[in-house]
């Protein structure tokens, strides 16, 4: 049992979502309302920026789930 | 009323009608599921099944709307959490879910807890797509109301009626595989609508300065930090929690052309919040808002103003057609819970056919008639509806899901806890004055805790439900 257990926090899709939580939190907690880009709040920016880190970080999930695969 | 998007609505309507018919004769013909009969079904397709089955045409109106009204970041908050719905579900739930074989939430429920929590679930997704019909309905209203001429509450009753009607003949083959061309059809219509856009302002810069100068609120933080976190968890969330869509895909196909679909998914999603921004953006540039009956109708007028007729005829056509789909879904889910989940399989076991196909329309038909008494004053901004159906089904299914997926203590005490507690506790703070949509920041949590706390306070799942937990986990095949 302990062997599986340890596997289930090795997943690819647990480090990934520990990732993203890690990444959304850092701009939950900054939230710079009061800076603003272009005429529009950092914080919208940081959420924007986002879209593409999350878009990487699927990519990235496949590729090391492909890989996998293909190990096993 | 207009002239030219009246008649393009009409054959699109008709011609999506047809394509839901045709496919749905012959889905029933080769008896294969939608989504298995999808050997033949490529990454490509497949990504757009996915984001279609996710995201309500509703939603990206609403959008649009609230990133008007309540400021472009409000909109972007949106797009934080949507664009990962189908990366979170996957990273998640995905490989665990397809171990387990089944296709929706309360078929899940019934095999991980039993009878009574599938009973619980079933019931409470019958009520979250009832109130989810009514962003939809108060979308559809909206364009129909304009397009057609006629006053908004006309336009509901008729197009809710009409929705009845379409689910009842067509079921739900035909609105999967048409909800597929009206995915596509959506982020065409946008991408163009947005291309158009920046080519009259002269670039993004100059867009954005157009819309400051006459809100200069737009680019601001309008509402409470609360109110941000609230929308982007329950948009994080809405792929693990909705009720079949994402599980189909998850479990029924092989799981790298599922994979690659959610990657398909999530790229969709960041070009449909792209374009969304710019359409955002020349909605405040307008300065219209505020001279609207109705706020969501900024995505419609934005249409019109920048599209010309044709071009916005099938823009009207194929948004009006998508929610339209999702509303049929909405409907069969409803009449599927209440009909064969619960009636069937619990009620009456020898029931024939036709009793429950019968008893499926009644159900229909009452769950479009709530729908369509609130949404003929609907209560709050498209987005914010959306924003608490999700958050009402996080609460509800979100820990009893994902614990039940990961954890093998997790028992049926502890489902049942944690999914009424959680419900009950949304409830409550629905009718407290809060911040908006950050309801389940409180209900969710305390789900969790009831699911933790009352599963190990009670006898743990037998031997044999804890090996097949286990089992999730065995290999990567996901």
């Amino acid at each position: 049992m302990s062997k599986t257990t340890r596997k289930r926090w090795k997943d690819p899709g647990i480090i990934m979502v520990i990732i993203l939580s890690v990444i959304s939190l850092f701009v939950w907690i900054w939230w710079p309302t009061e800076t603003f880009v272009g005429g529009i709040s950092l914080a919208g920016w940081a959420m924007f920026v986002c879209f593409f880190i999350w878009l990487i970080l699927t990519i990235g999930y496949i590729v090391w789930m492909e890989r996998l695969e293909k190990k096993k | 009323m207009q002239v030219m998007e009246t008649i393009i609505l009409g054959v699109y309507l008709i011609i999506m009608t047809a394509i839901g018919i045709w496919f749905a004769k012959r889905a029933h013909s080769s008896e294969g599921d939608y989504w298995t009969a999808g050997g033949q079904i490529n990454s490509f397709v497949g990504s757009f099944a996915f984001f279609a089955a996710v995201a309500s045409s509703s939603s990206l109106m609403g959008a649009v709307g609230s990133g008007v009204v309540l400021g472009v970041p409000f909109l972007l908050a949106y797009g934080f959490g949507a664009v990962a719905i189908p990366s979170f579900a996957m990273f998640l739930i995905s490989g665990q879910i397809r171990r387990t074989g089944v296709k929706t939430l309360p078929e899940f429920f019934k095999k991980r807890y039993g009878k009574s929590v599938q009973i619980v679930a079933a019931t409470l997704v019958v009520l979250s797509m009832t109130f989810y019909m009514i962003p939809q309905l108060t979308a559809s209203g909206l364009i129909g109301s304009y397009v057609l001429g006629i006053d908004y509450v006309t336009a509901v009753i008729v197009l809710g009626l009409g929705f009845t009607f379409y689910a009842a003949l067509g079921g739900m083959w035909a609105i999967t595989y048409t909800d597929l061309i009206q995915g596509a059809v959506m982020v065409i219509g946008m991408f163009v609508l947005a291309i158009i856009i920046l080519m009259d302002h002269g670039g993004v810069n100059s867009l954005i300065q157009d819309a400051l100068a006459v809100d200069p609120q737009f680019g601001s933080i309008t509402q409470p930090w609360m109110s941000y976190f609230g929308l982007f968890i329950a948009f994080l969330w809405f792929g693990v929690v909705s009720p079949s869509a994402v599980m189909r895909n998850f479990a029924a196909r092989d799981a790298k052309t599922a994979r690659r679909s959610a990657l398909g998914a999530c790229f969709l999603y960041v070009t449909v919040f792209i374009f969304g921004f710019v359409i955002a953006s020349a909605g405040a540039s307008l300065g219209i808002a505020e001279s609207l009956e109705n706020q969501d109708m900024i995505f419609i007028s934005v249409i019109e103003h920048y599209m010309p007729a044709v071009l916005a005829g099938m823009m009207l056509a194929g948004l009006l057609a998508a929610i339209m789909s999702s509303a049929d879904a909405m409907l069969l889910a409803v009449s599927a819970g209440i009909a064969h989940d619960i009636y069937k399989e619990h009620i009456n076991k020898n029931a024939s056919d036709k009793k429950v196909t019968r008893l499926g329309l009644v159900v229909m038909v009452l769950a479009s008639i709530v729908g369509i008494i609130f949404a003929i004053n609907p209560p709050q901004l498209i987005a914010v509806m959306v924003g608490w159906v999700s958050g009402a089904m996080l609460s509800a299914f979100g820990f009893p899901l994902v614990l039940g997926l990961w954890w093998k203590r997790t028992n049926t005490a502890g489902a049942l806890a944690g999914m009424i507690g959680g419900t009950v506790a949304f409830v409550i703070m629905a009718l407290l004055p809060f911040a908006l949509v950050s309801e389940h920041l409180i209900s969710a949590p305390i789900s969790a805790i009831l699911t933790i706390v009352v599963s190990l306070m009670t006898a743990p799942p037998s031997e044999a439900v804890q090996l097949e937990v286990d089992r999730y986990h065995t290999n990567i095949d996901a």
